[in-house]
């Protein structure tokens, strides 16, 4: 089976909205989350409270739940890709860290955890964008932890850097 | 939008970024150094007090930050890329477990941060001029492992099957 061109360059735009998602809630990088979702995608929290949400008040949702968070990490991998332009569809899996803060500066919730995002995307004329997020949760796992107050205020300074921005 | 030549160029950035991993992983101190520039740089705020040099950096590496370490394992992922011409830009998560010799026990280590890359086009490919290591997490466990798993795992990295990558 041979791939052209023009598929890795759908695949590779795929991606990249995957990429901003994460990174979006991750570096606090908010502007980025404007280029995932289609104005009238879905977003299926499949089993949580929240149930299915629009993208413009799931975005909302995610801001929300990062205004007590440390820093976090959604790392997506094994994507798989089914495109049949102008319509595609994926499935990745997702390892999930963060660290929520509590009433004590120093002490921690982490949070562990994996999930699946499976897709569906639209090519619009500005990219792909996800027109339909189903997010099943596999694991969770979460403790408290203590952190060195010198160590939070090296993630606090890193988290408020716009690692996007080049000179 | 993103172009067929793009996709060289990203192709050939991520091995580079691939290459970084691998060689701290796999004690392949050139393999590591072939990631940068000449003079590459790298800083980690918090952990490093001042921006100093890949070549400096891998002598810190493979001498007091290894002398302990049984194994490591540095996974990338959600590469961003900004690609300008003959230089790059491009932010990656990383997920690293560390596992090292603490007496009788074993210390794991999980990790969890960004790589910041300035990167250079080049002959041959895409060069590192200078990484941020930015820290989100450090979480650290201590396991025992019998003789013959610790034995196991010092060496994983010395495996035959991995040289002259």
């Amino acid at each position: 089976m041979s791939i052209s061109i023009d598929e890795l360059l759908d695949r590779a735009g795929i991606e990249d909205a995957l990429h901003r998602y994460a990174q979006a809630q991750d570096q606090n990088a908010w502007n980025l989350l404007d280029h995932v979702f289609t104005d009238e995608a879905q977003v299926d929290l499949v089993g949580l409270p929240a149930g299915t949400l629009p993208a413009q008040a799931f975005g909302q949702f995610l801001r929300d739940f990062n205004s007590t968070r440390l820093s976090g990490q959604h790392l997506i991998a094994n994507t798989l890709i089914e495109v049949t332009s102008p319509t595609a569809r994926s499935v990745s899996e997702v390892l999930h860290f963060t660290l929520q803060r509590t009433d004590d500066p120093t002490t921690l919730k982490l949070s562990e955890g994996s999930s699946l995002y499976a897709d569906t995307w639209l090519k619009t004329d500005a990219g792909w964008r996800i027109s339909h997020r189903v997010v099943t949760q596999k694991h969770l796992d979460e403790r408290v932890v203590e952190y060195d107050a010198d160590f939070i205020a090296v993630i606090e300074a890193g988290t408020a850097t716009d690692w996007f921005q080049t000179s | 939008m993103t172009t067929p030549e793009d996709l060289l160029d990203r192709a050939a950035i991520l091995r580079t970024l691939r290459r970084y991993s691998q060689g701290v992983d796999q004690r392949q101190w050139d393999l590591y150094l072939s990631s940068f520039t000449d003079e590459g740089t790298v800083e980690i705020p918090g952990y490093l007090e001042k921006r100093i040099s890949a070549k400096e950096f891998v002598t810190f590496l493979s001498g007091t930050f290894d002398r302990n370490r049984l194994s490591g394992q540095h996974v990338l992922g959600n590469t961003l890329f900004d690609l300008r011409g003959d230089r790059a830009r491009t932010v990656t998560e990383f997920l690293a477990y560390t596992t090292e010799q603490q007496d009788e026990d074993v210390a794991v280590q999980r990790s969890a941060g960004l790589y910041v890359d300035d990167l250079v086009r080049a002959e041959g490919g895409w060069l590192i001029a200078h990484r941020t290591l930015v820290r989100k997490s450090d979480n650290r466990k201590v396991v025992h492992y019998d003789q013959r798993t610790a034995a196991l795992t010092r060496n994983a990295a010395r495996n035959p099957a991995v040289a002259g990558l």
